[in-house]
């Protein structure tokens, strides 16, 4: 009898699991050098380390690079654990901890403002510098980022370069409550919708797939290539995760290496399938890069300088200066002077590439 | 209402569920219909989860201009839904204690990282790869059936802490990145087909090991003296398995023939059928699911049933990831996780499983990953808004447990019985 009265708190707790398992984890604790021309803590507020691995060069580039510039500075590392609510504690906790600048990957753009509002109404204020991610609705100091909105024209470009007129284009999209997702989607389809309507391309199948999960992907590639009968030319994929299933996919029907597929995040695994032939491009963002520049700025506001830029990007009235970091488009051609060259993916990672 | 006392010839629900450990309830039920054994709450139960499934094939079909019930899609669809459905055999037993499992998503996916990173990272043989992720995707399952039949802490906490665990140690090991896998046999497992003639072969034998079954059962009991189902009911079973067979093989054959995961699926479900049914252990599975106390005074060791289940649970989530990195040809922290879990206990619910323990048997996995499979492939041969797919797969579960729950009840499906019995 018993047995029936657990089934409810059961099914209860199948559904509330992946809530409950989102609860903060203790943070990563990183202290630069004690010696110091000038005595700082900068919170530095991640998403998640967990479902991508470019967090963890993020972190170490940037810890590199500020405390190159000031020693004395300590920089704490956070993990919300793609919980919004969690980066909430953790900005306060910061707050209280006494950190003179917070610097946020924010899990939800809009949410996140109430950081901001936090960090502002703190005395003394603290500024906030948005991180790869824009925070709307409220004024962050300032945001440092990629070219996001380049990411799918410049897969779009690749794919008008590589696929001859009539051919038929398939675009697998990330997750559709990603905003990015929408934002690399709309970015490609810039440049290949008027390609669309003026039947120069045909779009044989379009989808945006739940996670970014790339067993799901491989499952629609397979249902896109039965339904066109594989006449597929070109495939439009958001990242390199969900190529790799894109590609499993065109090996099935042995089509692999023959159309070009797009990616993005230069991944070890990317770069493997680029080297073998099996995936024509990735995005490459330089996080190096990114870090630098948020280092630089981060710097500024430690020494209570304002930090200027002709870059604007809309928050609100006047818009928050802003420093974008161009994204690199990533073939066989260019990785050794690219990825490599950075060590963002190491020789050994991609032994298919021969380097 | 008189109709009230109207003879109810299966009155069979809350008949105890160890009884019907042999997987036919039908045969300790009533024997009316001149030796005709039929049992209305079985046939209740399943008869909707069958006609759905035909609706969802008839309209993905006509929407998709026969694409859906073509070979190919058949045989894609098939090497899809084989490693959900072999994890959804773990949790018919655990559901069959009554019990859950929610560690098994992501031990699905430590099994996933161990097997993509041994072989390809540490670079282990194939063999050693998938052996090693296996044992201890095992191990696991039965350290969380210590606690749980040992320590006696609940299921659903004991594998609450394994859920995060497991998470954890996968995410280390792949660090946010995929793990690209390029043995050829791992990949085999999952994108690979037996040629036509072993196809053939293998619907041969098994047609041939159930007769051959049968036979023996014939003599075994007639030795001791027991009665027998009709010898015509039997060949009719052999005839009808023979023909099903034959058609899937023959369409898969128009194809590449049978995917080797649905070979593997197919292993797995016949072998943990027989042991679940035919070996005394597997029915004292259903002994303690059904009524743990009377188990127990039956001179049932139940801690160490209910801590082979979970054994089993943990070997078949090391069994899936290795499946599922041979269909991906890689790892990643997105290839499994919470979804992978509500799909399984859905596969085991749709296809008959009770949550309550002591009901439902391993074929389920066939017929519920079949409905769940089909959702999949036919949304995505549509290229349908995904929203709309977790909606229609949480309707199903619903219904699917409605039908469950209703059916227990002794007065579940009355009006149906009376009504049917009086025309």
């Amino acid at each position: 009898m018993h047995l029936r009265k657990r089934l409810i708190p059961v099914i209860t707790l199948a559904l509330a699991v992946p809530t409950i398992a989102a609860f903060p984890i203790a943070s990563h604790v990183q202290a630069a050098s004690q010696q110091a021309r000038i005595k700082g803590k900068v919170a530095f507020l991640f998403s998640d380390f967990t479902t991508s691995a470019r967090w963890q060069f993020d972190k170490q580039f940037f810890i590199k690079d500020l405390k190159k510039l000031d020693p004395g500075v300590q920089v704490v590392v956070y993990d919300a654990k793609a919980a919004q609510t969690n980066q909430q504690n953790q900005a306060k906790s910061a707050l209280t901890a006494g950190a003179n600048l917070i610097i946020d990957v924010p899990v939800d753009s809009a949410q996140a403002a109430s950081i901001i509002r936090a960090a502002h109404a703190n005395k003394p204020r603290v500024p906030v510098i948005a991180y790869d991610r824009l925070i709307t609705g409220a004024y962050e100091d300032a945001y440092a980022s990629f070219d996001g909105a380049s990411v799918g024209v410049q897969q779009g470009n690749f794919l008008k370069a590589h696929v001859a007129k009539g051919g038929t284009i398939v675009s697998i999209a990330g997750s559709p409550t990603d905003n990015n997702a929408h934002l690399f989607y709309n970015g490609a389809m810039s440049v290949l919708k008027p390609l669309f309507d003026s039947h120069y391309y045909k779009l044989g199948y379009d989808k945006f797939t739940p996670d970014w999960n790339d067993a799901t992907a491989q499952q629609e590639m397979a249902s896109a290539l039965n339904q066109l009968n594989n006449k597929v030319n070109g495939v439009l994929v958001a990242n390199d995760g969900m190529a790799g299933g894109v590609i499993t996919a065109l090996q099935a029907q042995k089509l692999a290496g023959k159309i070009p597929v797009t990616g993005q995040d230069a991944t070890a695994a990317g770069i493997q399938q680029i080297c073998l032939g099996n995936q024509s491009m990735t995005i490459y963002k330089p996080v190096i890069k990114l870090a630098q520049r948020a280092a630089n700025i981060a710097d500024k506001f430690l020494h209570h300088k304002v930090f200027k830029s002709a870059v604007k990007t809309q928050t609100g009235a006047g818009g928050t200066p802003s420093a974008i970091i161009p994204v690199i488009t990533v073939t066989k051609a260019n990785l050794a002077a690219t990825v490599i060259k950075d060590g963002y993916v190491a020789k050994s990672a991609v032994p298919q590439c021969h380097l | 209402m008189s109709e009230a006392k109207t003879p109810r010839p299966t009155v069979a629900a809350p008949a105890p569920a160890s009884i019907a450990a042999d997987g036919s309830p039908a045969a300790v039920r009533s024997t009316a219909f001149g030796g005709i054994t039929l049992s209305w709450d079985k046939l209740l139960t399943t008869v909707p989860i069958y006609i759905g499934l035909i609706v969802i094939w008839l309209y993905f079909d006509s929407q998709t201009a026969g694409k859906f019930i073509g070979a190919r899609n058949l045989s894609e669809m098939a090497q899809e839904f084989s490693y959900e459905a072999v994890l959804a055999i773990g949790v018919v037993f655990v559901l069959l204690l009554g019990e859950i499992d929610l560690s098994l998503g992501y031990l699905t996916l430590l099994s996933v990282a161990l097997t993509a990173s041994f072989s390809a990272l540490s670079q282990y043989s194939a063999g050693v790869s998938i052996l090693l992720a296996i044992v201890i995707c095992t191990l696991c399952g039965l350290l969380q059936g210590m606690l749980i039949a040992w320590v006696r802490m609940p299921s659903f906490v004991v594998t609450l802490g394994g859920f995060l665990i497991f998470e954890g140690i996968a995410y280390h090991i792949l660090a946010g990145s995929t793990i690209n896998v390029f043995d050829p046999f791992i990949s085999s497992i999952g994108t690979y087909y037996l040629s036509n003639t072993v196809s053939w072969i293998v619907a041969v034998i098994v047609v041939a090991a159930y007769v051959l079954a049968k036979v023996a059962n014939y003599r075994a009991r007639a030795k001791a003296g027991l009665p027998h189902a009709p010898v015509a009911r039997t060949v009719a079973a052999a005839i009808a398995i023979g023909v099903v067979l034959a058609i899937i093989v023959a369409t898969l054959n128009s194809y590449r023939g049978v995917p080797v995961a649905l070979a593997i699926l197919a292993a797995f479900t016949i072998v943990f059928w027989f042991f679940a049914s035919k070996l005394q252990i597997g029915r004292r599975i259903y002994a303690v699911g059904g009524n743990l106390e009377a188990a127990r005074r039956a001179g049932i060791n139940t801690t160490a049933v209910r801590w082979l289940v979970f054994g089993i649970s943990g070997m078949m989530a090391g069994v899936a990831g290795v499946m599922l990195v041979g269909y991906s040809a890689a790892g990643s922290t997105t290839t499994a996780g919470p979804d992978l879990l509500l799909d399984v206990i859905s596969i085991a619910v749709i296809g008959g499983v009770s949550l309550t323990g002591g009901k439902g048997t391993v074929w389920a996995v066939l017929l519920g990953g079949l409905v769940i499979a089909s959702l999949d492939s036919g949304l995505n041969l549509m290229a349908t808004d995904p929203y709309y797919v977790y909606v229609i797969k949480g309707a199903i579960l619903l219904a699917a447990i409605g039908i469950d729950v209703i059916g227990k009840r002794s007065s579940g499906f009355s009006w149906l019985r009376r009504r049917t019995a009086r025309a």
